[in-house]
């Protein structure tokens, strides 16, 4: 997925974790965000993965956290939204919008099977 | 249970690099710790699927020491290519299987030729080794011995070589209490010749020269074999006294275990040279050189050039016309029809391996066209054309990989099949009459293995990439549409080409298969449980100067020993003779009465001295005229009897009976041939196939033992043949004549005579005509793998075509066409591939059988019937395979047809 394309949707959702974390998203706390807002238990290395794409694509920004015990001492790495993302976020959300209006049923109303 | 699983952690510290690895570890770390607190079970379960996933998966990281990038993709292309092969087993097991069958001929042909051929003698620089021979090229005679004389001349002279070694075949017996003498064969040997091979005894020491002094005290030097086999591996035999032939000989040595230069032998005595007491031109020895470094052997050939043309004018007598004949010292003993034999099988091999990766690569076309879509996808998400023939070559890699262990066991089974009844009977028509040689050790070797890991990679290049390219072109989404066409061709002409090696093969095969039949046919009745060929050595009795040291002594003791055979109850009849049937008879020139030829028509015949006996053991009555009877004496007209092929060879349309014809050769310089008698043909006896091999030869004249010696002819037939005489006896009931009787009645008459060999005719064919059966398996096992894999090419080829225009056929269907129209028309498409690709084959077969001359008995490599029956087969083959598609295509129904597009 080169630059410049749209976002997928796993990254999609990662970007939106980071995003809810405000500043204070990493590898564990991504996850714990993914699954209580998603019942996803998505696996932390294709978080990983996903982070470094949209880190080269400009939407997050790393930074290195020291830690205490409960992670082994072993630092964490901090992930926060850019502007780009901030942007991009924006963007796929309009678009998004845009499609959902005017759709044949209600998409907010819950099957009644 | 507190910690994460160790054994988890530590794969992932292994596999993860860089600070990465500390991150990823610390997120499941805490991850695992809240997770613990509801379930340690599931926590655990989460860790390790966790894990799994980043194993897997190319986790990167800004600041990573990773493996570079080439590393990473190609561990990704095969994880990706694994995975897609697991998902079709029977895909796998359809490419695997016909590669591996591929690799395993070409690996077993590859490991005959490399033990056989390539490998040479086991000596430091055994390519330097040079064998000498002596010919006189104006008569056409490339096969004379060295003379002593000629060999001290030549070692005296010649530059080239570090020196000249020689040596003289020998036998040997110790005595045995009870039994005939226990025989072995060696040679005498020159004693620098172990410096010449670099090759050191194993215990005790080589020979020194003046071990070879004539008159010298008797010195032996053990094979291991025999130090083994013979004396128990006694390591204090070094210096003590063996007894053989009758005398104490003092073993000097030991030979490592495998030495038995030059061909297989048992042991080595020196060779002591007497030129005083050896009168010039006479003896024979065979010679050996090692080439100096730096000099070649075209060189030493200009050189010995010189040096003969110097003895040539120095004693005209006996070296006018001599020259000297410089062989590689390997291919001397192996001979250029041994070595065009196993060339074809690796050539025959190696077509069976590319019809294999023609099959595989139409598997795989076939299966690039149902994966299309998924490649399309792929390649609309950002896969470039160069990461999809990645993955598809790394597929084929993997295959191959599976295929070459595969192939590696079917070529561990084909050389021990190979080793069992290869080197036990004469499947080796050798020019030295042995049965193997020393050196020869066919294995799977480091060289053969390395060469099925090359043949394997290019197998994977072949089977794979040329699929790959066109299925990478195909597969983007904008060209779905156009890449059908061009790979349609491909397939094509990948399964005409599949047809034509097919039909090479089958070409060869049928040949082979062929000449085996008639080998079969024409020595059905020679092949016999019931008579019992036993060989003797006289001169091993009692050395050369004993009481069978002439031809009239050799002849009573051999005429008693029949006698006394043909007397006990357990034997129904018993013959003398120089040899007997398959034996290869000495061919020996002659002319008829009344047919008068120039020097320049030789003709030659074998020769056969026999008695009467041998009717009756052979079960032969003459076609015509008598046998040989007590009217036959040494004093009366000579007689003999021709067999069938001489007489329709040179007596054509008329009765042989009355004949006279003189045995000799008419202008060689040691006969006068005008004192050579004529000889009365009073009886035609049927072909008894004294020549095997050589159905062109097969002509053979037989003479009454009673006259040997008369002429020239006869009495070198017989000093030879009657000196290694052979006994034939046919048992009067199953099983009742064995080894154990020959040997009693042969101690009872001279406890000094060892037998050569005693063997059933039933074994003794089994050794002559092995190698007709032997190897034609092999071309037999390569055709049939050849027409198995053609035809299921042609029915996957045809029915992914029938399939592909499934809507075509549909419509054709809709608009009216018949069921059988469809079907003809498909089965017409099937048949033009055939008929191409058959024609193109038999061209190939008339190129395959040409080296196989060794293999055809009384068969024509042009003959039209083969190619055709050939040709046949392979159409026959095509269309029974065609057949299902056809039927399928006819069986559309227009709505289906619709329905799936």
């Amino acid at each position: 997925m080169g630059k410049g394309t749209n976002l997928g949707e796993f990254e999609e959702i990662v970007l939106l974790a980071v995003g809810r974390l405000r500043g204070g998203g990493y590898g564990a706390s991504i996850h714990e965000e993914i699954l209580s807002a998603t019942a996803r238990d998505v696996s932390i290395a294709s978080v990983y993965v996903t982070l470094s794409r949209l880190a080269e694509k400009g939407y997050v920004e790393t930074g290195v956290e020291l830690a205490g015990p409960e992670r082994g001492g072993r630092p964490r790495k901090v992930f926060a939204l850019t502007d780009a993302g901030i942007a991009e976020l924006r963007r796929t959300r309009l678009e998004r919008a845009r499609l959902w209006d005017g759709l044949a049923f209600d998409p907010l109303k819950v099957d009644e099977r | 249970m507190s910690a994460p699983p160790r054994l988890a952690r530590r794969l992932l510290e292994r596999r993860l690099h860089g600070p990465t690895r500390d991150y990823l570890l610390g997120d499941l770390e805490e991850r695992f710790h809240a997770m613990r607190r509801r379930s340690a079970l599931r926590a655990h379960l989460w860790y390790w699927r966790q894990a799994m996933v980043a194993l897997v998966l190319p986790v990167p990281g800004p600041a990573d020491v990773a493996p570079s990038g080439a590393v990473r993709t190609l561990g990704a292309d095969v994880r990706r290519a694994a995975r897609a092969l697991a998902r079709r087993p029977a895909h796998l097991v359809s490419t695997v299987v016909p590669l591996a069958i591929g690799i395993g001929a070409v690996s077993t042909a590859f490991s005959i030729v490399w033990g056989t051929v390539l490998a040479g003698l086991p000596f430091d620089e055994a390519d330097r080794l040079v064998h000498f021979e002596r010919a006189r090229l104006a008569a056409g005679e490339t096969w004379l011995a060295v003379t002593p004389h000629d060999y001290l001349a030549w070692r005296e002279a010649q530059q080239a070589f570090v020196d000249l070694g020689a040596y003289v075949e020998r036998e040997i017996a110790f005595a045995v209490e009870g039994a005939p003498p226990d025989r072995h064969t060696g040679v005498a040997i020159s004693a620098n010749s172990f410096d010449l091979l670099r090759v050191e005894a194993a215990l005790g020491r080589s020979f020194t020269e003046a071990e070879t002094v004539p008159g010298a005290p008797p010195v032996i030097l053990l094979s291991h074999r025999l130090w083994r086999g013979r004396f128990g591996a006694d390591p204090s035999i070094v210096g003590r006294d063996v007894v053989a032939d009758g005398r104490p000989h003092t073993v000097v040595g030991v030979m490592p275990e495998g030495f038995g230069f030059p061909i297989a032998e048992a042991f080595w005595l020196p060779l002591r040279l007497d030129l005083s007491t050896l009168e010039r031109g006479r003896g024979r020895l065979d010679v050996f050189g090692r080439l100096r470094n730096g000099a070649t052997l075209e060189a030493a050939r200009a050189e010995f050039d010189g040096i003969t043309e110097g003895l040539a004018a120095a004693w005209p007598d006996t070296n006018a016309g001599i020259s000297a004949l410089l062989r590689s010292f390997a291919d001397e003993y192996v001979g250029d029809d041994f070595i065009r034999t196993v060339f074809r099988i690796l050539l025959g091999a190696t077509l069976v391996l590319v019809v294999c990766c023609a099959n595989v690569a139409n598997l795989l076309l076939i299966r690039g066209f149902h994966r299309r879509r998924d490649l399309a996808v792929r390649r609309a998400l950002g896969a470039t054309r160069g990461s999809i023939v990645r993955q598809l070559v790394a597929e084929s890699l993997l295959v191959s990989a599976a295929a070459a262990l595969l192939g590696v066991a079917l070529a561990f089974l084909g050389v021990e099949w190979f080793n069992r009844v290869g080197t036990g009977v004469g499947v080796f028509d050798l020019p030295h009459g042995s049965d193997s040689l020393f050196w020869w050790d066919v294995g799977l070797s480091p060289e053969t293995l390395a060469v099925t890991v090359g043949v394997t990679a290019a197998t994977a290049l072949l089977a794979g990439l040329a699929p790959s390219l066109t299925v990478a072109k195909a597969s983007s989404l904008t060209r779905r549409g156009s890449g059908g066409e061009g790979k349609g061709r491909m397939q094509r002409g990948i399964l005409v080409g599949q047809l034509a090696l097919t039909a090479g093969l089958l070409v060869a095969a049928v040949s082979v298969a062929r000449s085996a039949l008639n080998v079969a046919g024409t020595t059905e009745r020679l092949v016999d449980e019931d008579v019992t060929v036993l060989r003797l050595s006289l001169p091993s009795a009692t050395g050369r100067a004993g009481a069978y040291a002439s031809l009239d002594g050799q002849r009573r003791l051999l005429e008693e020993l029949a006698r006394r055979l043909a007397s006990d109850p357990a034997v129904r009849a018993a013959t003398v003779a120089t040899s007997v049937p398959l034996d290869a008879p000495w061919p020996v020139p002659f002319h008829l009465e009344d047919q008068p030829v120039g020097p320049a028509d030789a003709r030659e015949v074998g020769v056969v001295t026999v008695d009467a006996g041998y009717f009756d053991v052979f079960d032969v009555e003459p076609l015509e005229g008598r046998r040989f009877d007590d009217s036959d004496r040494a004093g009366s007209a000579p007689v003999a009897l021709v067999n069938r092929s001489f007489a329709e060879r040179w007596l054509p349309g008329r009765s042989p009976v009355g004949t006279r014809l003189r045995l000799g050769d008419a202008d060689a310089a040691d006969t006068d041939a005008a004192a050579e008698p004529w000889v009365e043909v009073v009886g035609v006896l049927p072909d008894l196939w004294e020549r095997p091999g050589d159905p062109g030869g097969e002509a053979g004249v037989y003479l009454p033992l009673s006259q040997v010696g008369v002429g020239q002819a006869s009495l070198r037939v017989g000093r030879w043949g009657l000196a290694y005489p052979t006994l034939a006896v046919r048992a009067a009931r199953r099983d009742a004549v064995d080894a154990a009787l020959l040997g009693r009645h042969v101690y009872a008459l001279d406890r000094t005579l060892p037998l050569r060999s005693v063997e059933t005719m039933t074994s003794l064919a089994e050794r002559r005509l092995g190698r007709y059966h032997v190897w034609g398996r092999f071309w037999m096992a390569f055709a049939a793998t050849a027409l198995l894999l053609a035809g299921l090419g042609i029915y996957g080829v045809f029915s992914f075509r029938v399939t592909r225009r499934t809507s075509e056929i549909g419509v054709r269907r809709a608009l009216g066409a018949s069921e059988g129209s469809v079907q003809r028309a498909v089965l017409r498409g099937a048949l033009a591939d055939v008929v191409v690709g058959a024609l193109a084959g038999l061209w190939l077969g008339a190129v395959l059988t040409g080296g196989l001359e060794q293999l055809l008995y009384d068969v024509d490599a042009r003959d039209p019937r083969v190619y055709g029956a050939a040709g046949a087969i392979v159409v026959a083959v095509g269309l029974f395979a065609s057949w299902w598609p056809a039927r399928r295509a006819a069986r559309i129904d227009p709505r289906d047809a619709i329905r799936a597009e």
